[in-house]
């Protein structure tokens, strides 16, 4: 997937280096490192905010990171991202929020109400579907994210520190989300310094150290 | 009618809540603008038409000591027997020496005080047609018949009136230009600002995997919908503007101001320009959104 990449902003050092991972279909993974490790940019990489300073970003067959403009829509439509900071509309409700991939995917009315419905039933919001961001709470918002990321089945689920601000029950609700979307066949990857989190599962990880990737063995 | 479903903030809280009323403002202008050269045109039409071919022949009632009125009337004869065996001639006629009283009396006064001075006669001639030489060629003929006559060949004010017509339609056009491009200025700042203010939103639709027409849709939408309601506001107010010129217009009598009736044309594009404001603007906003978003990754 990428494959001898390297990030740096202007002409300051290199945030990312030879970094080489592929992943495959259906696989779980924890992308693991210090807090400004370079965690997020890797992830930005992957859902195509940033193009790479050298090498390259390969999705579902693609070159992402040499793809024209106009091709990376189709491209991010297979990709459900979940951030650190949720990135909700705050002047949109919960249902119009998970209902803008389906939107902008042209979906008619009816498609849009019966999945947005199902998918915020799924992560627990059937009682907020009408609820703005503001009034929500950092888990309930979180929640929301996921619903979005999720809402039009992508192949690749991409999620920033996704427990960052969230108490522990509520983590521990998230992650079962994460895995149960993995069983349902979605390649999800996980940035996290939260260690005791990793620590529950048998999941592979992935440590950035100093803008360099090592994969640590199963536990 | 007006609630367009978009993803985009509400308009009163980011840039462009303000086009509206500069949409009003400037359909206004454009409507006035628009109606001073229609009318402008018809008034031009309609002297064109009654003006083109026309002389009229002033015969002095006395020429230096002579003021006799047998020889005044003689004069007279001399000129309408000329005009009348010229093939050139479609018409002619005497104006009544009433008539050319009461044109004077708004200058002059009383018609009393009018009736004493020593009136020339006037001859209104129609001519077949309004090429110059024909009309040279019947000048030439009634000054030798009577060189103290004087002829007013009404082509030569048409065209000075054309010349005044003319710069002022190109002020008009000018006008409108202006219109178009504050509009579309307007627009553009308008967009780049809200742009600014929903970059979020924007990011958020990218990362969702929105195409830039998706994007840029939005947005032109909502600077169709604020235009198209600036502008029928703009256009309703030219409308009371426009009725109540007209109401003046008709108390002037039609000898300055000639009571024009304006074409099923101008009533038809005064009220499209609320469209034409929204289709500008809403172009505008797609062009300005889709060169700010290929910036973007």
């Amino acid at each position: 997937m990428l494959s001898g990449v390297g990030l740096k902003y202007g002409q300051g050092p290199d945030i990312l280096s030879d970094i080489t991972i592929s992943l495959s279909k259906g696989s779980f993974h924890f992308l693991t490192g210090h807090s400004g490790a370079g965690k997020t940019s890797l992830l930005s990489l992957l859902y195509l905010a940033k193009r790479p300073t050298r090498g390259s970003v390969r999705l579902f067959g693609t070159d992402a990171s040499a793809a024209r403009r106009e091709e990376l829509p189709n491209i991010r439509r297979r990709l459900g991202v979940i951030f650190q900071d949720f990135r909700l509309l705050d002047h949109l409700s919960a249902f119009d929020n998970v209902a803008l991939p389906l939107r902008v995917a042209g979906l008619d009315k009816s498609e849009i109400q019966s999945n947005v419905t199902e998918i915020l039933s799924w992560v627990g919001l059937s009682n907020y579907i009408g609820a703005r961001p503001p009034v929500l709470s950092g888990g309930q918002k979180q929640l929301v994210a996921i619903a979005r990321a999720v809402v039009s089945r992508p192949q690749i689920i991409l999620a920033d520190e996704p427990t960052g601000s969230v108490d522990d029950k509520t983590a521990r609700r998230l992650m079962q989300l994460f895995v149960e979307l993995n069983k349902l066949g979605a390649c999800v990857l996980i940035a996290t310094h939260n260690e005791g989190l990793v620590d529950r599962f048998s999941f592979p990880r992935l440590h950035l150290s100093n803008g360099t990737l090592e994969q640590l063995d199963l536990k | 009618m007006w609630n367009i479903r978009t993803d985009l903030p509400a308009e009163q809280k980011i840039a462009g809540h303000f086009i509206p009323w500069l949409v009003m403002i400037i359909v206004v202008h454009g409507a006035l603008a628009l109606s001073g050269s229609a009318y402008l045109s018809a008034v031009m039409e309609e002297w064109e038409t009654n003006g083109a071919g026309t002389l009229t022949v002033q015969v002095p009632h006395s020429i230096g000591k002579e003021n006799k009125d047998s020889s005044f009337n003689t004069r007279i004869s001399r000129i309408t027997a000329i005009l009348d065996s010229n093939l050139s001639v479609t018409s002619f006629r005497i104006i009544e020496n009433e008539k050319i009283v009461s044109l004077l009396e708004p200058w002059l006064g009383s018609a009393d005080t009018i009736g004493d001075l020593p009136l020339p006669a006037l001859v209104d001639v129609t001519l077949a047609t309004s090429e110059p030489e024909t009309t040279r060629a019947l000048v030439e003929l009634l000054k030798d018949a009577n060189p103290h006559i004087l002829v007013d060949d009404h082509r030569v004010w048409l065209e000075k009136l054309a010349d005044l017509a003319l710069s002022l339609e190109i002020l008009a056009s000018t006008i409108a230009a202006l219109l178009i491009l504050s509009l579309t200025l307007t627009v553009i700042l308008a967009t780049r600002s809200s742009l600014a203010e929903c970059r979020d939103t924007i990011e958020a639709l990218h990362f969702v995997g929105a195409k830039d027409d998706y994007v840029a849709r939005q947005f032109a939408l909502r600077s169709l919908v604020q235009s198209v309601k600036g502008g029928i506001a703009g256009l309703a107010i030219s409308l009371l503007i426009i009725v109540f010129l007209m109401s003046v217009a008709r108390r002037i009598p039609d000898s300055l101001l000639p009571d024009i009736s304006l074409g099923i044309g101008y009533w038809l594009l005064l009220s499209t320009l609320p469209v034409i404001a929204g289709g500008l603007a809403m172009l505008a906003a797609q062009v300005t959104v889709r060169r700010a978003l290929a910036e973007m990754i």
